[in-house]
């Protein structure tokens, strides 16, 4: 399966029992909010009107017995009016809502009726008693009337309110004790719920994550390993991932592409092979053509030198002057196979060492002391540093570049040379900077091709080998070589050179 | 599993999602702010009966405002002067009607009240007479409400205290107005019950002079005198005394104004009348207020009873407005949903007392008691019988 539909599904499943909460919760909740509603709004007001009830009919039983021995004072009138005018019946009001409780609250509504009707009744007398006593205080007739239905009614019904006030209130705080205890049920149920639901939540969530974990970083760790291998040099390793997912599919791609990498590395290192051996092959030809070609050069020269030496007098000027021809070309030929010769050579006898730069610079500005006199050259370095390389290469690379800086120099400027060194993480960066005729931007790669030449040999002697020379020291130092310069701005010439070239060799080496 | 169930399971997990958001609800548009007005004397005549109930109805709506809730609308108070006349009662509410819409209307006066009872049903405008209650406001239409005493109650206590003096002819002076007529023919009513001889003079508006019937009530042995007036009747009292009557003296509710002790040039001492204290109502609550009403108006109201009674009745009207957000359905007019929810109030626990309303908008709960006027700086003892 999918990652991504596994975590969608994973996802789902943890959803579905956060609703599963939500909805037991909701049901347990709104039956607590049920049964805490019924005794908020229902039980505990109806004890509260029943308690003042109860408080009512006393106080009233109290008044009607005073009113009846003569009390008219207005506070009691007052107090008597506002009982039968107000706090009855609204609290009859209250009773008659009694009546529409459900059964599980009030259990026997005929004793609640007749306590509705008993009030009522209640409500009815005191208000005649009250009308009687009020104006005719001092009225027999009125005094005997109200005394007979105190002593033939009222009397008895507030002791038979009495009763059923506190029947209905036993029958309230029985429903009172049952609600309580459904709500106590209740929250604790709610607080299971939540316990249950959130055990098995978290269970099931580190069963999830445990899994998709072990799906997803077990192949990642697989494939780090195999990407670390590989970047090793191991190409034929090759990982196994179970299951049909997308880290699946990556580990046969990855696979793939290591097979495709050994193919690719194993076409390289043949072309490598072919390339060096040609290499090889051309350096033995370059080497044996120039020494075999010296031979008969040497031949041609001392020839020449003969029939100069035996003939002159019968050559005419034409003849010696094609002789001496023959002569200097035979001159330059030699220096051109003696250079091709030396750069055969460059690198063939690798000696490693430490190398001070200074002392190289050092003894090439004494090997052009006599020049330097003469036209008042200067040549400037300052702590230059020891470097691990090829001491007789780096020599000829400095001589040939600071060489480089004093022939081409301008005729009506004294030549000025400055060579510096800058320390950088991996490698050394040189520059050999001067102030002579300098080139166009066009030439810059063409200098460092073999026996390449941007002047007559006239104007400027030599085989235009120098600086293809130079490019080959700086390429067996493992660096690189380029130039910056403008017409007439002088040039300068950078070069690096590795830090590790140990290393680099002995990994060619291997 | 392809796209398409990966499609489904998304469909699904979606449609769970609502229905978890499902259990919130829309909600209707609320009522924010709710104008009342209030039409009482403020100069003039019985202010007494005006500046100390607006001024206690504006104490009541300062701390229902204060503590509100989100959901409980602002209420804003508007007072208007009607001079104690019922045609500047009726002028007085038009204008809050036009400038300030008005839901509700408080009116002291019991003209005023009848004048604009018939508008104020038209209007859809809900009106509560702080003040007085009775019969006679029974009879008005279903949008006239009465938290108040009782006319005829209250001053049928004068009757009853006559009788208790064993007084036999008795004469009462009346202010020509509809509050003190009721009170007249209630006392009227109930000395007739008991055989006891009584005279109404109605008096006229803004007379002083009453020592014509004074001559002749000395020449018919009077033994009572009951001044059913304003402070008018404060010249009759002196004017009485200075005769040499010496006939104990009777007052309605009305009696502190001020100016009645003024006119009366002391002759109101000694004079029993119907009022009410914090006594005769709640008396912890009713301290809380008078303080409260004392911080906030620096001054104690002269008349308490108006002010109680006015406090109270705002009060009620207060408590059932602020359930307005959450019991009135929105297409039910203003005035039917406030008439049903003042029908409710069966028990309301105020500073004159327990107070419920009836069926006919009169209201029950507050009772007076008879005071004795001990002197000027000790106006309402209780009368002890």
């Amino acid at each position: 399966m999918k990652i991504r539909q596994k975590l969608i599904i994973a996802f789902s499943i943890l959803i579905i029992i956060v609703l599963a909460e939500v909805v037991l919760n909701q049901v347990v909740a709104n039956r607590a909010k049920e049964t805490y509603q019924a005794l908020h709004d229902k039980i505990n007001p109806a004890i509260i009107v029943l308690t003042k009830f109860e408080s009512v009919n006393k106080e009233l039983y109290l008044l009607t017995t005073n009113r009846i021995k003569g009390d008219s004072k207005t506070q009691t009138v007052n107090r008597f009016k506002a009982i039968i005018e107000v706090e009855l019946p609204y609290i009859k009001k209250e009773l008659l809502q009694l009546k529409e409780y459900p059964p599980k609250i009030i259990t026997d509504k005929s004793i609640l009726e007749k306590l509705i009707k008993d009030t009522d009744y209640l409500i009815y007398l005191s208000t005649k008693v009250n009308n009687l006593l009020i104006n005719q205080r001092n009225d027999e007739v009125n005094i005997k009337l109200v005394k007979n239905i105190w002593s033939n009614e009222m009397e008895e019904l507030y002791l038979i309110l009495d009763r059923g006030i506190k029947e209905i209130g036993l029958n309230f705080n029985r429903s009172f004790k049952t609600y309580n205890m459904e709500l106590s049920d209740s929250l604790e149920a709610v607080s299971k719920i939540i316990l249950i639901v959130g055990v098995i939540g978290v269970l099931l969530g580190i069963v999830i994550t445990m899994n998709i974990t072990y799906t997803i970083s077990k192949p990642i760790s697989q494939l780090k390993k195999a990407a670390l291998m590989i970047s090793k040099g191991r190409l034929d390793e090759q990982i196994v991932i179970k299951g049909k997912n997308e880290l699946a599919e990556l580990g046969n791609l990855f696979n793939d592409m290591s097979s495709s990498l050994i193919k690719s590395f194993n076409k390289q290192e043949n072309q490598i092979n072919q390339i060096k051996s040609v290499n090889k092959e051309l350096e033995e030809f370059v080497y044996v053509a120039s020494h075999d070609l010296q031979e008969p050069l040497r031949t041609i020269s001392s020839y020449i030198g003969l029939i100069g030496e035996l003939y002159q007098d019968q050559l005419d000027d034409d003849a010696l002057k094609y002789m001496k021809f023959v002569e200097e070309a035979s001159e330059r030929m030699k220096t051109l196979i003696s250079d091709l010769l030396d750069y055969s050579r460059l690198g063939k006898e690798k000696v490693i060492t430490k190398v001070n730069c200074n002392t190289i610079v050092k003894n090439i500005t004494l090997d052009f002391g006599l020049y330097i006199n003469e036209n008042n050259a200067l040549i400037k370095y300052d702590k230059l540093p020891t470097i691990i390389g090829f001491e007789l290469e780096l020599k000829q690379l400095f001589q040939n570049l600071i060489n480089n800086g004093l022939k081409f120099r301008k005729n009506d400027v004294f030549p000025q040379i400055e060579i510096k060194a800058i320390d950088k993480p991996d490698h050394w960066l040189f520059s050999v900077r001067d102030n002579g005729i300098g080139m166009d931007a066009k030439y810059f790669e063409r200098v460092f091709v073999i026996f390449q030449k941007l002047h007559n040999i006239s104007e400027y002697k030599g085989t235009g080998i120098g600086l293809s020379v130079c490019k080959k020291i700086v390429e067996i130092h493992d660096g690189k070589i380029w130039v910056e310069s403008e017409l007439g701005k002088g040039t300068t010439f950078y070069f690096t050179i590795t830090k590790k070239l140990i290393k680099t060799i002995k990994n060619e080496k291997i | 599993m392809n796209k398409k169930s990966t499609k489904s399971i998304y469909f699904i997990l979606m449609i769970l999602l609502l229905f978890l958001t499902s259990f919130s609800s829309c909600s209707k548009e609320k009522i924010k702010e709710i104008n009342i007005g209030y039409i009482g004397p403020l100069s003039v005549r019985a202010t007494d009966l005006g500046v100390e109930p607006s001024n206690a109805m504006l104490l009541a709506i300062e701390i229902y405002n204060t503590s509100r809730s989100i959901d409980e609308p602002k209420i804003n108070l508007f007072i208007e002067d009607d001079k104690w006349e019922e045609e500047n009662a009726v002028i007085a509410y038009q204008n809050l009607r036009k400038k300030h819409n008005i839901d509700v209307v408080f009116i002291s006066n019991t003209d005023g009240t009848i004048a604009v009872s018939d508008k104020v049903l038209k209007d859809k405008v809900v009106l509560v007479n702080p003040l007085n209650n009775g019969e006679l406001f029974g009879a008005l239409n279903k949008n006239t409400f009465n938290i108040a005493k009782s006319t005829e109650e209250a001053n049928g206590l004068i009757a009853i205290r006559l009788i208790e003096l064993a007084h036999k002819k008795v004469v009462l002076f009346q202010y020509p107005n509809s509050f003190m007529a009721i009170a007249a023919k209630e006392v009227k009513r109930i000395l007739e019950e008991s055989n006891i001889e009584i005279e109404i003079i109605v008096t006229e508006k803004g007379n002083t002079n009453f020592k014509e019937e004074l001559k002749r009530l000395q020449k018919e042995n009077y033994d009572g005198y009951v001044f059913f007036g304003y402070k008018e009747l404060g010249f009759a009292m002196k004017q009485a005394r200075d005769m040499g009557i010496t006939a104990p003296f009777f007052g309605s509710t009305v009696l502190l104004d001020p100016q009645f002790y003024e006119n009366s040039e002391g002759e109101i001492v000694n004079t029993e009348f119907t009022y009410f204290t914090p006594a005769d109502g709640n008396y912890v609550l009713a301290r809380e207020f008078l303080k409260a009403y004392e911080n906030k108006f620096n001054k104690k109201p002269y008349s308490v009873w108006p002010a109680m009674q006015a406090y109270d009745a705002m009060n009620i009207l207060l408590s059932q407005l602020r359930t307005i957000n959450k019991s009135k359905k929105e297409e039910e007019p203003f005035d039917d949903w406030l008439r049903k929810a003042l029908y409710e109030v069966n028990y309301y626990q105020g500073v004159c007392g327990n107070i419920a309303i009836t069926k006919n908008g009169t209201s029950k709960g507050i009772y007076f008691s008879l005071y004795n006027y001990e002197s000027k700086d000790r106006p309402f003892v209780k009368v002890k019988r």
